[in-house]
């Protein structure tokens, strides 16, 4: 290997971001619709956009556990806290066309069924779960991300059918994040 | 003991690729023409377990080119330890397997050891075999025991020589020595043998510790007989001087309270002004100091936060390269537009025009990649770790100094109380004052003799290290000692019923063979010694191989885990009728114990076997149909 192609290698590894790898949120957006019974036409995840917004709280128990603070202890939202909020919704607003992809490859690889919705002019989406290796579904590994959605459950027991305008002022308005609609 | 079985070899490169038959237990052969495979199949087997094979690499003169000109190739293993299925995986051109079980992955294991690894993969295998691995010490060396090294009695491959073992891989001349050899024997044979250079290697290093600890003390005497060489005291001495000297400081300190007592006029308030000014200054000081110490919290807040993330990154990174294992979605063929994948000829962008392959820019990462980014992770982790220990250090540093700067604000400000409400009197400044230097005098002269007692003190402890350490000894001696005697009778019977097996295979193969044996180094003796034709070396080799197997299957207690790759031994001259009856043993062996199951995998030229083991032929190589397949004819 030359020197060059040695930094082309290094500059690729560089640029490399956990937060925004395909398989992160594909991952994330399977085990959201699987742990909310997403599984047939009859219990569609509403408006599919919304999981942009709930991947950083999937993944990382800290930022769910500030919620929690909120929601069941009613303790006020901090300085640092509304920061926080602020920076996972701009985050979710960044690469909600990113996602979008992600979702039409899901489809084309049949994962899962997207539908539109011709009241909210959302996309509802569920999975397909005949067409995923139960050795992915049943692993071990994900367990923290399937422990985090039954806190999610909890705390927003619609959260299924909520828009994503429901969604946004519940969770981020209410912090004290500014939010504008796509 | 634990039993190894290679069920499939996969090869997989962007050129070529090969994937076995399902391997099954007892006899598999895989049979080809010159030239067609046989070989590569078995050094992809020693690759993926961990060898060395020069051949695959780029800067050998002798290279296997299609592999070498190969790219993001690997060999995958399936193989089970006692029926429980593994996966190792290993790229081309690295020295890291990666080991999976049947749901998740294990862990990526490197096979050299350095100063940061704690396990490699040998540990994690022998582990699994139930083999205990230990440090051999030779000649002043030492050097510990790793699977491959106990491979050279599994993998019967094309040797050139007359040796039994395969050829070792390291350059380490500890690695090849007579004493490594015999201990490799010894373990894969011996019941005992393992725990028996265990406990030898523990000996060596209580020695060697024992030996350090008295090299130590040495100069540490020395050390202190220079800067103490008149006063070469003990303890009980030293502390008789301090309990004198304390008790002459008192009286001086008595001394100089009476002399304050008759009091002196006028210098009293510029004592005072003094006073107040030192405190002042200190004053200012801790305030700088607490400063410090807030601010380094914060860093190391902010550090433990950051460790935190990195760590949650590289559990993510995991799951990530699962996911990628799993649903194979994405990869750097896959269109960054619509996710399709890509039918991209080689050297060219997916928009059609031309590009070097090597700059072409992929949106998506491969396993190696992602496996390079995880240990980048791991490696910023123990970073930030070493940030936190730092920080932590320095906060004690300046916490020290934050108390002592306090203690001595107490001192003055109770100086300054006690000024204050004596400023009326008068005191003999002067005789003070040598009063004064005496005391400083003797409490430097006490503070020396405390350093001479803490450096007493430290020489007892060391004394005290070394008696242990000798106790220690005695008993480990006796423990090894025992343990010898015990491998060595254990042994006796094994090498009787191997001396006896490989007597028998020998004179069925080899048609002028009346005696055999082993020597003191189990090593072969043939007709006591005398020359036999040089055909009679694959014999001579094989049955060797054959004997270890035949023991493992005829008690369970040893090591040698059942399994063997014999690489067409079709060489030096054999006919094909002798090496026939060699081949025939084979199953002679395997059925010797039906109920406990063992797998050999023969690779061998077409037909060069006894027919009636035609059955066991899984895969058939020709000059039309070679083991590694071009990906584009596969397609």
């Amino acid at each position: 290997m030359n020197n060059e192609t040695i930094q082309e290698k290094v500059r690729k590894e560089l640029m490399f971001i956990t937060k925004e790898d395909h398989y992160f949120l594909t991952y994330n957006l399977i085990f959201l619709l699987l742990g909310l019974d997403c599984i047939s036409q009859k219990k569609p995840f509403k408006d599919i956009k919304k999981i942009t917004y709930l991947v950083d709280f999937i993944a990382d128990y800290y930022f769910l556990s500030l919620l929690e603070n909120i929601y069941t202890l009613n303790l006020k939202v901090t300085d640092i806290e509304k920061n926080i909020f602020s920076r996972i919704y701009s985050r979710g607003q960044n690469r909600t066309i990113f996602f979008m992809k992600i979702i039409y490859a899901l489809e084309k690889k049949q994962f899962i069924t997207l539908e539109s919705d011709n009241g909210s002019l959302g996309i509802n989406a569920w999975l397909n779960l005949h067409m995923l290796p139960s050795s992915f579904l049943d692993a071990d590994i994900f367990l923290a991300e399937k422990q985090n959605i039954k806190i999610l459950k909890i705390l927003f027991p619609r959260i299924r059918t909520l828009s994503l305008s429901s969604l946004q002022n519940k969770v981020f308005q209410k912090c004290g994040v500014l939010t504008w609609q796509d | 003991m634990a039993r190894l079985a290679i069920r499939c070899l996969v090869y997989s490169g962007d050129k070529f690729i090969f994937k076995s038959p399902y391997l099954n237990d007892g006899l598999v052969i895989i049979e080809g023409q010159n030239g067609t495979g046989k070989s590569t199949f078995s050094d992809l087997l020693y690759f993926g377990i961990g060898g060395d094979v020069s051949f695959f690499k780029k800067s050998s003169r002798e290279k296997h080119k299609e592999i070498t000109n190969d790219t993001n190739n690997f060999v995958e293993l399936s193989i089970e330890i006692d029926d429980v299925p593994f996966k190792l995986k290993r790229f081309i051109g690295s020295n890291d397997i990666s080991v999976f079980s049947a749901d998740c992955m294990i862990g990526i294991f490197p096979i050299f050891r350095s100063k940061e690894t704690k396990d490699i993969f040998s540990d994690w295998i022998l582990e699994k075999l139930n083999i205990k691995s230990f440090e051999l010490y030779a000649k002043g060396e030492k050097g510990k025991i790793n699977f491959t090294d106990l491979y050279r009695l599994i993998y019967h491959d094309q040797s050139k020589g007359t040796e039994i073992y395969k050829d070792h891989d390291g350059n380490g001349y500890i690695s090849d020595s007579i004493e490594f050899r015999k201990a490799i024997f010894e373990v894969l044979v011996g019941k005992l043998y393992s725990d028996f250079y265990s406990e030898n290697s523990k000996l060596k290093q209580l020695i060697k510790r024992l030996d350090l600890t008295k090299e130590s003390v040495e100069i540490f005497n020395n050390a202190i007989s220079r800067i103490y060489q008149s006063e070469d005291w003990n303890i009980a001495k030293i502390d008789e001087e301090l309990k004198l000297n304390h008790d002459q400081l008192h009286k001086l300190i008595v001394k100089k309270d009476v002399l304050r007592n008759q009091g002196v006029p006028k210098s009293g308030q510029v004592v005072l002004e003094n006073l107040r000014s030192e405190l002042n200054s200190l004053q200012i000081k801790m305030m700088n100091e607490k400063e410090k110490i807030n601010s380094t919290y914060i860093e190391m807040r902010e550090l433990q936060e950051l460790k935190r993330t990195v760590i949650l990154e590289v559990i993510q990174i995991k799951k990530i390269i699962f996911s990628h294992e799993t649903l194979g979605l994405f990869s750097p063929d896959t269109c960054p537009v619509c996710l399709n994948h890509i039918k991209r000829e080689k050297g060219c962008c997916i928009c059609g025009s031309n590009v070097q392959e090597e700059k072409y820019q992929h949106f998506f990462y491969d396993v190696k990649q992602y496996n390079s980014i995880l240990k980048s992770k791991q490696r910023n982790v123990e970073t930030i770790s070493d940030g936190i220990k730092n920080c932590d250090s320095e906060i004690n540093a300046l916490k020290s100094t934050f108390e002592r700067l306090e203690e001595e604000s107490k001192r003055l400000e109770d100086k300054l109380t006690e000024r204050v409400f004596d400023k009326t009197s008068f005191t003999d400044l002067s005789s003070i004052s040598e009063v004064d230097n005496l005391i400083f005098e003797l409490k430097l002269k006490i503070h020396n003799l405390e350093k001479q007692l803490s450096l007493e003190n430290e020489r007892q402890k060391h004394e005290d290290e070394i008696s242990n350490y000798e106790d220690e000894l005695r008993s480990q001696r006796v423990i090894v000692e025992k343990l010898q005697i015990k491998a060595k009778e254990d042994i006796q019977s094994t090498l009787e019923k191997f001396g006896d097996k490989y007597s028998e295979l020998l004179k069925d193969t080899i048609k002028n063979c009346r005696r055999a044996r082993l020597s003191d180094d189990y090593m072969p003796v043939i007709n006591n010694g005398d020359y036999i034709e040089a055909s009679a070396i694959v014999p001579k080799r094989m049955m060797y191989f054959l004997t270890l197997l035949y023991l493992s299957l005829i008690d369970s207690q040893i090591n040698f885990p059942k399994f063997l790759l014999i690489d067409t031994p079709d060489n030096a001259g054999i006919d094909d009728d002798s090496l026939k009856k060699s081949i025939a043993k084979i199953t002679e062996i395997i059925e010797i114990n039906p109920s406990v199951k063992s797998q050999v995998i023969l690779t061998t030229g077409i037909n060069i076997y006894p027919a009636e083991m035609k059955e066991h032929v899984v895969l058939r190589l020709t000059h039309s149909s070679r083991l590694l397949k071009e990906v584009n004819s596969q397609q």
